[in-house]
């Protein structure tokens, strides 16, 4: 029977996780780590301040974690989903413990940087502030946001995953964008009228 | 908590999160109108086109490190639960063949007062010492039953045992006590005994 059966990097998520479940197969999980631990580690990249040494043990403590609960698995639901729900509880968890500090609160020491230059560094610029904006949302915005425009999530699987309804999710994603569109005017004020060289 | 959007704000939001300004039919233009200004949106159209490739993607991720784990029973992991159920069981079969040692006691109820403190000393003495008084008439009468021609050594033997013997009346009426034949109605021990009675005498 063994030369029927599909080699684990043909098996599906959902195949693979069922591997894991009936016999707690290591193959079956190195194999969702390989491919899954890159957007994993940029998401808890993004979520957790940009701490690559913390977000590398988040994905350990992650995978670890599927092997506990692997119990708690729905077949019928898509792994994907399933995965960056415990992903997005694990940060959760990690804000409550410790809530993460905006890196500055005025931007100051971006807007001393906002000189003429050419659009490359204007870009830079920009991007900076963004990163720098999205650090200042509440940890419930900041999650959608990075769900949505960074890991291109859809709203329903941000509904899923942040275990709430989808109404809620275009709230949340609402006044998250609001927000940071404030917060890069704060920043820098020319932004209200300059940002047209950016496109 | 957070505040649902109205129908106005739901419609803003879907143009934003799918539209550009440009791709705005003049309607729905005119309708953003009414909640931002043109720069305001193509702001934020902005804000989200950049956010999708604000990150580097990520080079190397360390290879996943499985802990072995020994809690198997024959190379098969078991649930917690059935793990514990089994040492409850074990547990129950220990105790079901495990005999009573302990006394029927007298219930709570039972009991005609109940103390005020908690602590009860009992005294119990132990007579562990028995004395026994061997009567050593009574063993020589039953010797002489069965025989009539040693009567006269035997009659010397007891005068000097009973010359040596203290006579305890109460132990030794007691040890003569038989459940058998009696030796009132044995003829050798009679006679024995008349004789032992007449050198006495003399």
């Amino acid at each position: 029977m063994g030369i029927f059966r599909k080699h684990i990097t043909q098996l599906t998520d959902e195949e693979l996780m069922v591997e894991v479940i009936n016999h707690h197969s290591s193959s079956a999980i190195t194999e969702l780590h390989r491919r899954y631990s890159k957007k994993l580690l940029g998401y808890f990249i993004k979520m957790l301040q940009r701490d690559a040494d913390i977000a590398n043990d988040f994905v350990q403590e992650l995978f670890l974690r599927i092997l506990e609960k692997k119990h708690l698995y729905d077949p019928e639901k898509k792994f994907y989903t399933w995965l960056f729900t415990i992903a997005s509880n694990m940060c959760k968890t990690a804000y409550r413990k410790s809530p993460i500090v905006a890196l500055s609160n005025d931007g100051y020491e971006l807007q001393r940087h906002t000189v003429d230059g050419d659009d490359l560094a204007e870009k830079n610029h920009f991007k900076e502030l963004l990163k720098e904006s999205l650090e200042h949302l509440e940890h419930h915005h900041k999650t959608v946001f990075v769900l949505r425009y960074m890991e291109q999530f859809s709203l329903n699987e941000i509904a899923d995953i942040t275990e709430t309804s989808l109404g809620t999710v275009k709230s949340r994603l609402f006044y998250a964008t609001k927000k940071m569109t404030e917060l890069l005017k704060a920043f820098d004020p020319t932004y209200e009228s300059t940002f047209f060289k950016l496109n | 908590m957070d505040k649902h959007l109205n129908d106005n704000e739901e419609r803003l939001f879907d143009l934003v999160d799918q539209k550009d300004f440009d791709q705005l039919t003049p309607e729905e233009q005119a309708f953003v109108a009414t909640h931002f200004s043109e720069a305001e949106y193509r702001l934020q159209r902005q804000l989200i086109g950049e956010s999708s490739t604000l990150y580097e993607a990520v080079s190397e991720v360390p290879p996943l490190v499985i802990p072995v784990t020994n809690s198997s029973v024959f190379g098969k992991q078991i649930p917690l639960y059935q793990a514990l159920i089994g040492i409850a069981a074990t547990i129950a079969l220990f105790l079901s063949i495990w005999p009573d040692q302990t006394e029927k006691t007298e219930t709570q109820n039972d009991k005609p007062a109940l103390s005020n403190t908690d602590t009860i000393i009992q005294t119990k003495i132990i007579r562990d010492t028995v004395i026994r008084y061997k009567n050593h008439r009574n063993g020589n009468q039953l010797a002489q039953s069965n025989r009539s021609d040693d009567e006269q050594f035997l009659a010397t033997q007891m005068r000097i045992l009973e010359a040596n013997t203290l006579q305890l009346p109460e132990i030794v009426n007691d040890l003569n006590r038989t459940g058998g034949h009696s030796l009132k109605d044995d003829p050798a021990s009679e006679r024995l005994l008349k004789s032992t009675y007449q050198s006495d005498a003399r």
